[in-house]
């Protein structure tokens, strides 16, 4: 017997698109109850295929790629949530998936009733998860509210449960997306150090999906790399990241992306429609290094009139959400009419940002911020800015910013 | 920990004939933490909790009394109409609840199938089993009724059981297949309503299965809650008419072929339900 923990071979999931009427889910469920045959007529999306690859056990791997690429979708195959349309894959061991903030959580339960409901889900039994409730409850640090109903909980408390009882009810698989940065930095931070003690010293393996980079280079050691539908990269980490980022498009269209979140949090009324980062030199690049220059162009496309327009950019940690700075200038202080285009371009010379990476959030809104037109953050597949570094002196790149000093010795 | 002792999941786009029946006897805790909690949310905010259980059959059988009883003089086969009626309603709403908790239970799990896995027939199995923990003060009151008027039944009263497990594993079965459509469609939960209201004219809860004439005996019995209906009755009062034993095995013979149905039925639309829950 091997020590692979998983091993795929050719997963592929397909939807059907434009699956609207009734009619058309009666004649897709009558015909999946027939063997599976293929399809005419119907458009379909492949949201993942031929996807082939194994896991040593004790393994961590990082797996990275742009929204849609099918990294959520690969982990809910693995995770059996879905059934996959082709492929096969094997998995030897308990299976533990966060997939989502509070994953499996029930509302209106208590925190101590959802650690054995979600134990239960694993299949565990309950004596077993006795023994690992006091660990859980300390490292959620929710002893105070442990008979309170999680839906009660602040967000934070309810990812430090969620994580807390994932990772300590020992599955010897765990497949973690994209959860860890609703919680605060030190919370990531003990997060990662028990994922790394969870495959180090226990042996376990886990899969990973972040796009917090930093984050999958100190915990992994391998990365998958997938790229609409396919595994595009395997092997080492920091060479999947470069094919990663260098796949990410200069000049993004974001006109139609993720409009119903954007639409949620704001008016509408005005849409961001193209974002470029260009150097010094006017060629595109997310990157820059310690000193240099880039400009970041916004265009915009005015949908309904308004009265004036602000425009607000932060710079964050891609790491842990927190504002590094914030930007706001006054775009128009008159009405401004339907059917108006324009492009916002900031430049900022002489980056003094430490070797990091910053991901961005820009509104346009009314400009007493009262009304927020758009929005764009995570909800939109923008790159990080990362800044680099040549420097080998670790004191000039540590921290986050580099600060104007003047240092004299004197006798 | 060794590699051999562990699990293997397989994973396939194969569609299975039957579920993994390995892998829900594993997660077995699971089906009743389950029930757990659909009873635990069910109470939260009442003030009279599980009370409102009891109840609901006691009001029945009230309405059923002053109604059919007293005003219509409906033949209770020779017991007092009371008695008569509550011990059909005790049965009866247990039947009603677990199918139509059943029938709706996939589709109201959609915020916790989508996100983590696990054997999904434990879903309409907890939603029959917490309606267990429902029928036993409402049973446990049938006996005090049944002993008040003198007409406790002795030893026979040990093949309730029987009959309780028989209707709810006849719930289940009927429950498999409304569920995974009800995921699809959510017609299903719009019609159960109906269904079970006829079946409920159609079976001797208010009525003994002597008004049925003769001729249309033999369609009756194809309703194979009669069967379960009438036993579970002469389980629980000295007196009531004593059981058809080929109602109790069509009864039985219906259980088996409405859950290998239903099974394979889940079996093959439970991934196709869940993508679209």
């Amino acid at each position: 017997m091997s020590d692979l923990a998983i091993e795929a071979t050719g997963l592929g999931k397909r939807y059907v698109l434009g699956e609207n009427t009734s009619r058309d889910r009666l004649r897709l469920a009558l015909r999946s109850l027939l063997p599976n045959r293929p399809l005419a007529g119907e458009k379909e999306l492949w949201a993942l295929r031929d996807v082939s690859f194994s896991v040593t056990q004790g393994e961590a791997i990082g797996i990275i790629g742009r929204n849609g690429a099918g990294k959520s979708t690969l982990l809910k195959l693995l995770s059996r949530i879905t059934q996959p349309t082709e492929g096969r894959a094997q998995l030897r061991g308990r299976v533990g998936t966060l997939l989502e903030v509070g994953t499996g959580f029930h509302p209106e339960l208590t925190g101590r009733d959802n650690i054995f409901l979600s134990g239960a889900i694993l299949g565990m039994p309950r004596a077993e998860v006795a023994r690992k409730f006091d660990e859980i409850v300390a490292f959620a640090e929710t002893e105070r509210f442990i008979d309170t109903p999680v839906k009660r909980y602040s967000s934070g408390m309810y990812v430090r449960l969620a994580f807390a009882v994932a990772s300590f009810l020992d599955p010897e698989i765990l497949i973690v997306d994209e959860v860890l940065a609703v919680g605060d930095a030190a919370f990531e931070r003990r997060s990662l150090n028990r994922l790394n003690q969870a495959t180090g010293q226990e042996g376990r393996t886990i899969l990973f999906v972040s796009h917090n980079l930093q984050a999958i280079r100190t915990f992994c050691r391998r990365v998958l790399v997938l790229d609409r539908g396919k595994l595009t990269f395997d092997g080492p980490v920091e060479d999947g990241i470069s094919l990663y980022l260098k796949s990410i498009p200069r000049r993004i269209d974001v006109r139609d992306q993720n409009v119903k979140d954007r639409l949620n949090r704001t008016s509408g009324a005005v849409r961001f429609t193209n974002v470029t980062c260009l150097d010094a030199d006017g060629l595109t690049t997310w990157q820059v290094g310690i000193g240099g220059t880039i400009r970041i162009r916004f265009s915009y496309e005015v949908l309904e009139p308004v009265s004036d327009m602000a425009f607000l950019i932060q710079l964050r940690s891609a790491t842990t959400g927190q504002p590094l700075t914030a930007i706001r200038e006054v775009v128009s202080a008159s009405p401004l009419e339907r059917g108006k285009t324009g492009v916002l371009e900031l430049v900022l010379p002489n980056i003094q940002f430490r070797p990091n990476e910053i991901s961005l959030y820009v509104c346009l809104s009314q400009a007493d911020n009262r009304i927020f037109y758009d929005v764009i953050d995570e909800n939109v597949d923008l790159p990080f800015l990362r800044v680099t570094s040549t420097a080998t002196d670790k004191y000039a790149t540590m921290g986050v910013v580099s600060l104007p000093y003047q240092f004299t010795t004197g006798a | 920990m060794s590699n051999a002792e562990l699990p293997v999941t397989a994973i396939s786009s194969k569609p299975r004939l039957m579920p993994d029946f390995a892998d829900a006897w594993r997660h077995r805790a699971l089906a009743t933490t389950l029930a757990w909690r659909n009873i635990k949310i069910r109470y939260r905010q009442t003030i009279l909790g599980s009370l409102w259980i009891v109840l609901q059959p006691l009001l029945l059988t009230g309405v059923l009394t002053v109604v059919l009883g007293m005003f219509l003089s409906v033949p209770s086969g020779g017991l007092p109409y009371a008695v008569f009626a509550f011990s059909g309603t005790t049965i009866w709403s247990a039947f009603q609840r677990a199918l139509s908790d059943a029938a709706i239970s996939l589709a109201s799990s959609g915020n916790i199938v989508q996100k983590v896995y696990f054997p999904r027939m434990l879903i309409p199995a907890a939603a029959v089993i917490a309606t267990v923990m429902d029928l036993l003060p409402v049973y446990a009151l049938l006996i005090v009724v049944v002993a008040a008027f003198g007409l406790f039944p002795g030893w026979v009263i040990l093949a309730s059981p029987f009959f309780v497990l028989l209707a709810l594993l006849m719930a289940f079965a009927i429950g498999l297949w409304m569920t995974v459509l009800d995921a699809v469609f959510r017609d299903i939960r719009l019609v159960t309503p109906s269904i079970l209201q006829l079946l409920l004219y159609l079976s001797p809860v208010m009525y003994s299965e002597t008004v049925v004439p003769d001729r249309w005996r033999a369609l009756y019995g194809l309703n194979p809650l009669v069967g379960v209906i009438t036993g579970f009755r002469w389980s629980v009062v000295a007196g009531a008419q004593p059981p058809d034993l080929i109602g109790i095995a069509w009864a039985c013979v219906f259980v088996v072929l409405a859950a290998i149905s239903g099974l394979m039925l889940f079996a093959r639309l439970e991934s196709f339900a869940i993508d679209r829950v």
